[in-house]
């Protein structure tokens, strides 16, 4: 008999009453998975307030008691004029909809041919069960109880998408107001495609999302994932990107989270190959009272791999962010390049961050470095800039944005970097 | 040009400049020379609007207005420069896009339209001749991974773009070698005409080779203690500065 403190009762009790009112409409294939997921949060309830991996993020606090997690997820109404909107900005796109966790076919806009993108959904692909993650994580294990609607998208051997697939998570209290989703991507040999993500909250309504993407990026293959968060302040988020990578593979991720009441970001990469490249980039900028936390990992396992890795925050009023960066360098991984950094400006008195790397190496023919820096905005900048003429405002936001811009610079699609660009001058107020 | 009357400030409750007088009229080089912790540097720096310094008591009586009531960018933007002694790096800003922004923001005070494109580019592959600096570095972070001789002729350049009336050179030699100095010291050169003015912080007479100054000043424990001609300064380089801290205190006793 177990004497370890489960924390969460209430959240398994709704999952497990979610489960038993599925009655039997419910994904069959997915069974399996449910059960599992069920069983971990079982043995090992969520996090409890001295949980290493969540000791800054309260989520099960965030969550418990203000969602009824027993009722089967619906979309509810659909956001129709906000839906009319994105598909005008993206002419031309794949659009992919998903309203509160569920996909919806109907609204969405599939320009590619099906030669060179092929979008199933869960309940069609009976091999759906083999690409879910395990259940390390207890959100990751909720999500396998919960998800009902998904898709799964793939890329053929060979074949580039040349539109961007571009995927919008709206949250919104239409009387459901939590979802959870989970997404596949199987990128065969040698394809290529980019793949954006939105996730973003209709109206001000407390809403949670507990999300999946599980990236399989096979030998050669090349994948840009963007993800733009731009939540409201009342929206709890979770998500968990689940990457696994083999041989001479190229997996980028890009991470951009603007608002949000608590976003958790939990990057997995499991490096099964050599020569591969992964690239994990970030920009968080918080206000208000938004927590933002960023976990990523990247597990070499392999030989002749290189990752890289920068993480930028700008956090302001009394915002709290989040870092941990793992990287794991197994013995058999000789030759590993592995290099991270996360670089953090508070711009008030009450801002917080949290910053840790964490590297673990058990090869000893690797190179690796790490550095982590915190600071305020460099009053010597800023004179040198307003020596030359330019005033205090523009001289603060110009070293802001010159920070955001290390991480914006990288991104590939030309029309995002843009976008992201005037967002952040936006909030930085930079004309 | 400039008129400074009995200027005194302190960092912290350090008191550094101790009432100091100096004119400088338009067309003129001043030299301002002095021992280590004299508060050469600080000078510069109280005239350009740092605000660590807190200027206690004097006036700064600049083109007929009061300077002291100006923040650090009005002071630029009436043409002031001080080129930094230690140039600050900023990752991702580079200096062709800071130069623009501060043309532009200088020139939106003057009341000006804003300089086009064509005419930003002539002004500078005009000004990077001057100081021999390559158009890679000026598209680079500003300041970031620069040699010391490169991050003085960027200062230099950025004096070429915006040509100030009042220059104040801040230790600009120090660390440079001759080559280096040489082409530092021909932009200022170049520059130089009857409505501008140039005050020349330095350690070292070596520069006043190549910049020659109308007069010369030594600053000692915050005050000016000597003026005289470039002779002055060559004067220095042979005796040291204990001669004149000798008579000065043979005076005061």
């Amino acid at each position: 008999m177990s004497t370890k403190k489960i924390f969460g009762q209430e959240l398994i009790d709704q999952a497990e009453q979610y489960v038993s009112n599925l009655n039997g409409n419910a994904i069959a294939h997915l069974k399996d998975n449910r059960t599992q997921g069920l069983a971990y949060l079982k043995e090992n309830g969520f996090p409890g307030p001295k949980a290493e991996e969540y000791k800054f993020t309260r989520l099960t606090k965030a969550i418990s008691g203000k969602f009824d997690f027993a009722t089967p997820i619906a979309q509810g109404d659909l956001p129709m004029d906000k839906i009319a909107d994105i598909k005008k900005r993206h002419a031309g796109a794949n659009i992919l909809f998903f309203i509160n966790g569920v996909y919806n076919a109907e609204q969405s806009e599939i320009v590619s041919t099906a030669e060179e993108l092929r979008i199933d959904s869960l309940a069609d692909r009976a091999d759906a069960h083999e690409l879910i993650a395990e259940n390390s994580d207890p959100f990751q294990a909720q999500n396998n109880v919960y998800v009902n609607s998904g898709v799964v998208i793939e890329v053929p051997k060979n074949k580039k998408v040349a539109q961007p697939v571009l995927c919008y998570y709206i949250s919104v209290d239409n009387g459901v107001n939590y979802g959870f989703v989970k997404n596949i991507y199987l990128a065969n040999e040698s394809s290529q495609a980019d793949f954006v993500h939105f996730h973003f909250s209709e109206g001000n309504a407390k809403t949670f999302v507990n999300e999946t993407k599980n990236y399989l990026v096979k030998a050669n293959a090349n994948i840009k994932l963007y993800k733009v968060q731009e939540e409201s302040e009342n929206a709890v988020y979770v998500g968990n990107t689940n990457v696994y990578q083999e041989k001479d593979s190229v997996f980028s991720s890009f991470v951009f989270t603007f608002d949000g009441e608590v976003v958790r970001n939990n990057l997995n990469i499991r490096v099964d190959g050599q020569g591969c490249e992964s690239n994990m980039y970030g920009l968080y900028l918080a206000k208000g009272k938004t927590h933002i936390d960023n976990h990523t990992l990247v597990d070499h396992i392999q030989p002749n791999c290189n990752s890289n890795e920068l993480y930028k925050g700008i956090i302001a009023d009394q915002a709290k962010g989040v870092f941990n960066g793992k990287i794991f360098v197994r013995q058999a991984a000789q030759k590993t390049n592995a290099f991270q950094s996360n670089g953090n400006i508070l711009l008030s008195d009450n801002a917080t961050i949290h910053t840790k790397p964490q590297l673990e190496i058990w090869a000893d023919d690797v190179k690796c470095s790490h550095g982590c820096t915190t600071g305020q905005l460099d009053e010597e900048a800023i004179f040198y800039l307003r020596a030359r003429g330019i005033d205090k405002d523009k001289a603060k936001s110009m070293i802001l944005l010159a920070n955001a811009g290390e991480v914006i610079e990288h991104i590939g699609l030309g029309w995002l970097k843009m976008e992201i660009a005037d967002k952040v001058m936006e909030r930085l107020q930079v004309d | 040009m400039l008129k400074i009357t009995n200027l005194q400030a302190r960092v912290e409750e350090k008191e550094i400049l101790k009432g100091i007088n100096l004119e400088v009229k338009p067309g003129e080089v001043h030299a301002i020379m002095g021992p280590n912790g004299s508060g050469k540097s600080t000078l510069a720096n109280v005239l350009a609007g740092r605000e660590d310094y807190e200027v206690t008591g004097g006036s700064v009586e600049y083109l007929g207005q009061d300077l002291l009531d100006l923040a650090a960018e009005e002071r630029a933007r009436e043409g002031i420069f001080l080129a930094f002694q230690y140039p600050v790096e900023i990752p991702g800003v580079t200096t062709t896009n800071f130069m623009k922004t501060a043309l532009n923001q200088i020139r939106e005070h003057k009341g000006q339209e804003p300089l086009d494109a064509v005419g930003f580019l002539k002004r500078m592959k005009e000004k990077m001749a001057l100081v021999e600096i390559d158009q890679s570095l000026l598209s680079r972070s500003l300041n970031e991974g620069f040699s010391g001789g490169e991050k003085k002729r960027n200062e230099i350049f950025q004096m070429a773009m915006l040509e100030p009336k009042l220059a104040l050179l801040d230790e600009t030699d120090s660390g440079l070698d001759i080559d280096a100095l040489r082409i530092v010291a021909n932009g200022v050169n170049a520059l130089k005409n009857k409505d501008n003015a140039t005050i020349v912080v330095t350690h070292y007479q070596r520069l006043l080779d190549y910049i020659v100054p109308d007069f010369v000043h030594v600053l000692y424990k915050g005050r000016i203690v000597k003026s005289g001609t470039k002779d002055l300064a060559l004067e220095l380089e042979e005796r040291g500065y204990d001669w004149i801290i000798k008579d000065l205190e043979g005076a005061e006793a």
